[in-house]
């Protein structure tokens, strides 16, 4: 479990996180919404013990990160992929990349390979594993850290804003990806501006000038505290609600394009 | 732009050198270089030279890669050579007029100077133009290890050099990016003046400046994210490994080294 107790972080004098108090347990895929200076990225920095709280604490699995002596298995157990492909990538090959959490870790050299090959082969990387960063689109890249935080099996990742710079396509692999490893076990925190992401999640938190304003599943998030936070309605949900104005009762459930169609193909 | 951009000067070939371990190649220069400083006779400048044509043809890299290596120090070189002429005194004086004299002794040394500089230069090639950048960087680390008693940060100084490296493409891409960008707002860098030429990099170099900067403290965040800490329990996937040849040239380098010390005391 991941929990953050009565956490306050500030620039100087100007308080980015109130007082905040939040458990992410295991298993949940939490999407974090909410404009920019909301605080979401100094909550992902918190995670793994980038930046320490001002006020409060944060525990990793019960272990507070601000010990120095365990920061370094906090951050093996949680992974944090960037916003920007390019400026994480730090190496000069993709499967160096992936070797250098490794090394970081402490990880037997001679179990390195067949590690660092299988997490390419998750996100479907490994055939290029000799290129250099400067041959790969963003999505690629993005791929490949992702790889670079699975070989050091971790228990949470942690994603700040990563599909914001990524093309359609990109974006969608990304999103593909995480489903996938969530069903897998593996616990995400997703940072996004984009509203059609935050339905695949099982929970959204809606952030504001440093305060949790909004905690719920995406359904109850979207139907009750839209005005009140500003917060741009997914098409989907547009369309479900307008429907269902004029008589045709789409289901609440139905969160995705995809599903609205169905439901319209099916229903008598 | 950024097909012109060769990081390092690594030639790819198949010789003996390039399957040396860095270690010993440079070792073995570090031999070289000290047995060429102790040069004084002819007899030391001829052996010398077939040495390094030995090597050179050995290598299977084309002549011209190490004549590119001496083009920005001929200006250095000719300027050695003149000054030896004009103020170098000897005995045999072979030309006179008025407060210029030149001497047969200062001919000599002025050329054996060049050529002792001109066979250092080609020596050192041998080694950056067979070695991979990474696997100096590598080499050179080990070696420096005991330096770390001294609390010198090898391994951190060799990452230094391999980020470096990697970040080349990125910076000319960048720069790229920049130029268009600023041409697209007006900036003229056809200019003839020379003033005008140096000013019309500054809306170049500021923007560069600032975005390397920014890219310098994200990717110190994913180094620290990816478990990167102060080096203890490190490990490395790329073990180096001595081989018989590395043993074998190592001996030839230190042989050299007797050779030119025996020739000097013979012939001086």
């Amino acid at each position: 479990m991941l929990s953050f107790d009565n956490v306050s972080f500030a620039y100087g004098q100007h308080l980015v996180l109130k007082n905040i108090s939040l458990q992410i347990n295991k298993g949940e895929f939490l999407a974090i919404v909410g404009p920019n200076g909301s605080g979401k990225s100094n909550l992902s920095k918190l995670a793994n013990g980038l930046i320490q709280p001002h006020l409060g604490k944060v525990l990793v699995d019960g272990v507070i990160t601000q010990m120095p002596k365990s920061l370094r298995e906090i951050r093996r157990l949680v992974g944090l992929i960037f916003q920007n492909p390019e400026d994480q990538f730090i190496t000069t090959t993709v499967f160096d990349e992936v070797i250098f959490g490794l090394e970081n870790i402490g990880v037997d050299p001679d179990k390195m390979k067949s590690i660092a090959e299988d997490a390419l082969k998750k996100v479907e990387m490994l055939s290029y594993k000799g290129l250099e960063p400067h041959k790969l689109s963003g999505g690629q890249k993005q791929r490949v850290a992702i790889a670079a935080i699975l070989a050091m099996k971790p228990k949470y990742i942690v994603f700040d804003e990563s599909t914001a710079m990524l093309d359609p396509e990109g974006r969608q692999n990304i999103i593909t990806l995480m489903q996938q490893l969530h069903t897998e076990g593996i616990t995400i925190i997703h940072i996004t501006h984009h509203m059609e992401e935050v339905l695949v999640a099982t929970r959204v938190l809606v952030l504001k000038d440093g305060l949790i304003v909004a905690d719920g599943t995406p359904a109850s998030i979207f139907n009750n505290n839209i005005e009140s936070n500003e917060l741009e309605v997914p098409l989907a949900l547009k369309l479900k609600q307008r429907l269902r104005s004029t008589g045709i009762k789409v289901p609440e459930q139905v969160m995705t394009l995809e599903g609205v169609v169905d439901y319209l193909w099916t229903s008598s | 732009m950024i097909e012109n951009v060769l990081i390092g000067q690594f030639i790819d070939a198949s010789s003996i050198f390039h399957r040396l371990d860095p270690r010993s190649k440079l070792i073995s220069l570090f031999c070289i270089i000290i047995a060429f400083l102790l040069i004084d006779n002819i007899s030391g400048y001829i052996l010398a030279s077939l040495l390094v044509v030995g090597c050179i043809t050995l290598s299977q890299i084309p002549l011209r890669f190490f004549l590119k290596g001496l083009k920005p120090i001929l200006i250095i070189l000719a300027f050695t050579v003149f000054y030896h002429i004009l103020f170098t005194k000897g005995e045999n004086l072979l030309f006179q007029y008025s407060i210029l004299s030149i001497y047969k002794e200062s001919i000599i040394e002025g050329f054996s100077i060049v050529l002792r500089i001109f066979l250092l230069v080609l020596i050192t090639s041998l080694l950056t133009l067979t070695t991979k950048p990474l696997d100096l960087a590598h080499g050179f680390e080990i070696l420096c290890k005991p330096l770390k008693r001294l609390r010198f940060p090898v391994e951190q100084f060799s990452l230094m050099l391999a980020i470096t490296l990697r970040f080349i493409p990125t910076i000319v891409m960048e720069l790229d990016k920049i130029i268009e960008a600023q041409k697209a707002r007006g900036v003229n860098f056809e200019d003839k003046s020379f003033v005008k030429k140096v000013l019309s990099y500054i809306p170049i170099i500021i923007p560069l400046l600032f975005t390397s900067i920014q890219r310098a403290e994200n990717l110190a965040n994913a180094i620290d994210a990816r478990a990167y800490g102060d080096g203890s329990g490190r490990t490395r996937y790329k073990v180096l490994h001595f081989e018989n040849r590395d043993y074998q040239v190592i001996g030839i380098s230190l042989l050299v080294v007797g050779v030119f010390f025996l020739l000097r005391m013979v012939g001086g």
